[in-house]
């Protein structure tokens, strides 16, 4: 195939190699891009606390993480791979192993748009990077 | 270099920054800049797109709203126009346009449903203990007790004077029936303010308003929480372009005694909740209805319902303490089923 011509010589602009080279480098940087914009990145959680980031924890292995204001205990979350709970939570008042808060009710999550919140805490814990999405955007519920 | 080489530079280049442009240009849908907070009491979650590129700046000016939303609307905290209000012992008060306009919304509405729904239930609230997030503070009061606060409900105690407001015979007002949604509708002007071609929605305390469709052409999908669930559970989708739907429900703020449960919409005529719904999920194309409907809806019980529906032009989706689904016929419009 020709795709132009030298001015000063008769020889052919690209050759077949350099046409290989061509494609060589057009598909490594496209793969990049691509790899870049739409490659999955690995499952983590995003804690809030007053509306700022607290910690980000990759969801990569069992563990637990306490969660502190200043020097006051707020709440305890456990980690498996792919997924998140809070097991322990207290505020000023609540005994720490109170059942009916929501934070822990809301048991692990997992998916991405699922979120666990304690209002009195002011905590606020979302995933990133999930395998699944929830199949809604956002969620109402009673106020 | 060759001369050569510089041409294949040259048209590598410019194939890889045709490729790039068209990824950016015409495949990638709108970047959304989403965060989430605790703010007035309960959660928040906005979501916004737009061309200009400054959708992290603009959503981070809505969170600050907050602070200012704060010291107008809390009730339970010294201070506050609506605690300096209601601590008022009668006399008529100068407020801000945003306490004026909720006041007015929530009034007009209680007219609207004679007094089915009505604001001057602040009484109650703390007498039950439900002003607060600790559970140990949740109780039944005696009848007496109730009886004593009903004295002092009635939307009829509320006179407006142009900016000023007067609240008589004792009344105590409590606007989290229709707070949420003159919020969102605050908020999702400062999001179209700023683009009107901009989209997302914003989301305070279950109250769901659309600023713009998802990626401009299509719906935001709304799950409705399972009231006998967890809190990422969805028993139902809705699917909006535009508008607002929001939630009552009796799940999050409810104590249950001798296997009776009682939360915190009362019925102003007896001082108890009325176990009509799990919960009410309205959309509508006005915040005001969206919160005010479901708030009626458990408290009027399913006929008031089904009467008052049309006449606001909402679509409801309800579920009945039998765990019955009972939905409006234009319910359908806004169905979304994954």
């Amino acid at each position: 195939m020709t795709i132009g011509k030298s001015t000063n010589t008769n020889h052919r602009i690209f050759s077949k190699w350099d046409l290989l080279l061509i494609l060589i480098l057009v598909t490594g940087f496209g793969l990049w891009i691509g790899l870049k914009q739409f490659a999955p990145s690995a499952a983590k959680a995003v804690i809030l606390l007053d509306g700022k980031v607290y910690k980000v924890i990759p969801l990569d292995k069992n563990a637990y993480y306490k969660i502190y204001r200043g020097d006051t205990y707020l709440m305890t979350v456990e980690t498996r791979p792919g997924a998140i709970r809070a097991t322990y939570s207290t505020n000023w008042v609540f005994p720490a192993t109170e059942t009916t808060q929501i934070s822990v009710a809301t048991g692990w999550i997992s998916k991405e748009g699922e979120t666990i919140i304690s209002v009195p805490n002011k905590i606020v814990i979302y995933t990133e990077g999930m395998k699944e999405k929830t199949p809604y955007d956002v969620m109402t519920f009673q106020n | 270099m060759k001369r050569r080489n510089v041409i294949i530079l040259i048209f590598t280049v410019a194939i890889v920054g045709s490729v790039i442009a068209s990824i950016f240009l015409t495949n990638v849908p709108p970047k959304y800049y989403t965060r989430y907070g605790v703010e007035l009491g309960t959660d928040v979650e906005i979501s916004y797109a737009t061309k200009k590129g400054n959708a992290k700046e603009v959503v981070d000016e809505m969170f600050n709203k907050f602070q200012e939303y704060d010291r107008i609307f809390d009730p339970w905290v010294a201070g506050s126009e609506l605690y300096n209000l209601n601590h008022s012992d009668g006399k008529w008060v100068k407020v801000s346009p945003a306490l004026l306009t909720v006041i007015k919304d929530a009034i007009d509405f209680a007219k609207l449903t004679n007094g089915q729904f009505d604001p001057t239930i602040g009484r109650l609230v703390p007498l039950w203990g439900f002003n607060t997030d600790n559970t140990n503070s949740w109780h039944l009061p005696t009848p007496e007790e109730i009886q004593a606060s009903l004295q002092h409900v009635g939307y009829k105690n509320v006179e407006i004077n142009g900016d000023e407001v007067r609240l008589l015979n004792g009344v105590w007002l409590d606007l989290n029936g229709m707070m949420e949604g003159y919020i969102d509708e605050m908020l999702i002007e400062m999001a179209r303010q700023n683009d009107p071609e901009s989209s997302g929605f914003v989301d305070v305390g279950g109250t769901v308003g659309i600023i713009g469709p998802k990626y401009g052409n299509k719906p935001w999908i709304i799950g409705i929480q399972n009231p006998r669930g967890s809190s990422n559970d969805a028993v139902a989708y809705v699917k909006l372009y535009s508008g607002y739907v929001g939630t009552s429900g009796d799940y999050e703020r409810y104590i249950i005694v001798d296997g009776k449960r009682y939360y915190h919409i009362f019925d102003p005529k007896t001082g108890y909740s009325n176990n009509y719904f799990e919960s009410v999920t309205t959309v509508s194309t006005r915040a005001i209805f969206s919160d005010g409907f479901g708030v009626f809806s458990m408290v009027a019980g399913l006929p008031a319902m089904e009467k008052m529906a049309p006449k606001l032009g909402v679509a409801y989706y309800a579920i009945n303490e039998e765990g019955q689904v009972i939905k409006s016929d234009n319910w359908k419009e806004y169905e979304y089923k994954p």
